[in-house]
């Protein structure tokens, strides 16, 4: 019950009424994803900082695939006030799977993820409102929990 | 197996007087991405002093040429299939170098400024394998002119400098510690991006200084390109496919092609005449 709650408010937070009405075809996510931003105004779309905090807020150890978290291209999505996608660096080279990214986390336990705008875009937005979630896809294999581990989007502004 | 050619790179110019014109395969969302991006560069160089460029002819001096570079660079990805799929989309970053043309050392040197927190020995590490990866391999040759003329070849060296003011660099560059920063798990030997590199690293970041000096990916479909020869391959670090696909690889010719472009601009002579080779 509790996993469906999260699920729920994930859903209106992240704005997407769509994910109400039509339930999930993967299985649900023991993670509670969540995202928080040193500031929500910075002077340049470089010095944004942000962190996402995964938990396992289930009563089960889980083990998830965090082998795309690192990459910042990749994990970050960014759009702007009109909705469209903002263009982030050339994502990396592709990582090879080799298991070097399983995580198992505890009931209760959480791992921190953190990104910079320094790292994340390669040409800095212009001044003006954005958006940015986390959105990896994660697992590939047997035991692992498989799906889209996303936040909620989280508004910024880049000062004039 | 058969190299495929890596694209052209999408690129806008640092002055819209210097603006060549759009090319004929450019995506819109690349063509509006590369106007957004003149814009920017405008407002940069209008803030910044006027690049030293000589106004001699490379066979009339032996004095050096210099020239800046400032570039927006667009691609789109696509194709990329699960667990993938988050490379699909449209990316864009700013190339930054500056070339010195050396007519009597017959060297054109791409020099990249670089402020980064990272130690001395980790900064040595980084410069020798990237000014060995990118530098020696290849020449700049430019063909004679109608009348016979202007003839030369320049061997491609690459010049990693680090600055200690951000305001002189070209890029500021992150420094990852592996299982320290960005998640813990950050790529191999902690690079995790353009300017995010890794500590313990010596591959990757050859790969993410080709973007620096106007290289795109070659992975999955890049601008139209299939890098996965029709889906007989991954799409990504494969045997042949080059930097720009398999770090640990050597460049393509077509890798230079956004400082062939510029040498053009700078030896003051028609980019038709310049080759990489």
């Amino acid at each position: 019950v509790y996993g469906r709650l999260i699920a729920l408010w994930l859903a209106c937070a992240s704005g997407e009424p769509e994910a109400l009405a039509q339930p999930p075809a993967q299985q649900e996510s023991p993670l509670q994803t969540t995202i928080e931003l040193a500031q929500p105004r910075v002077d340049s779309a470089r010095n944004l900082q942000a962190t996402v905090t995964l938990t396992n807020a289930g009563s089960e150890p889980a083990t998830v695939n965090l082998l795309l978290a690192p990459y910042p291209s990749v994990a970050i999505e960014v759009r702007d006030a009109s909705g469209n996608p903002v263009p982030k660096g050339p994502p990396p080279v592709p990582p090879k799977d080799e298991g070097q990214g399983l995580r198992t986390l505890a009931p209760g336990e959480s791992v921190k993820l953190d990104y910079k705008g320094a790292t994340l875009f390669g040409s800095a937005p212009p001044p003006g409102r954005y958006e940015l979630r986390f959105r990896v896809r994660t697992g590939s294999a047997a035991n692992q929990w498989t799906g889209e581990l996303v936040s909620p989007w989280v508004a910024f502004e880049v000062a004039p | 197996m058969p190299q495929l050619k890596p694209p052209t790179p999408s690129v806008s110019p640092a002055a819209p007087a210097q603006a060549p014109a759009a090319p004929a395969t450019a995506a819109p969302e690349v063509a509006q991405a590369a106007t957004l991006g003149n814009q920017e560069t405008q407002a940069r160089m209008n803030a910044a002093p006027a690049p030293a460029e000589s106004s001699l002819l490379a066979e009339d001096s032996s004095d050096a040429i210099t020239h800046e570079v400032s570039e927006r660079v667009t691609q789109t990805i696509s194709n990329a299939p699960d667990p993938h799929g988050a490379w699909n989309g449209t990316f864009g970053w700013d190339s930054n170098f500056q070339l010195v043309i050396d007519p009597s050392a017959k060297t054109c040197t791409i020099v990249v400024r670089i402020h980064t927190g990272a130690s001395d020995e980790v900064k040595a590490k980084w410069a020798a394998a990237i000014e060995g990866k990118w530098g020696g391999k290849y020449s700049l040759n430019v063909a004679p002119d109608a009348d016979g003329k202007g003839a030369a070849s320049y061997r491609i060296l690459c010049d990693l400098q680090w600055v200690d003011d951000a305001k002189d660099a070209h890029y500021e560059v992150t420094a990852n510690t592996p299982g320290a920063d960005e998640g813990g798990r950050a790529g191999l030997g902690g690079t995790t991006s353009m300017l995010g590199w890794g500590t313990e690293d010596e591959v990757d970041v050859t790969h993410e200084f080709g973007h620096m000096m106007g290289a795109v990916d070659d992975y999955f479909t890049t601008n139209g390109h299939d890098h996965t020869h029709g889906g007989t391959t991954d799409g990504f670090r494969d045997e042949g496919g080059g930097i720009m696909n398999a770090p640990n690889e050597d460049p393509f010719v077509e890798h230079y092609d956004l400082v062939r472009q510029h040498a053009a601009k700078a030896l003051k002579v028609d980019a038709s005449r310049c080759t990489v080779g």
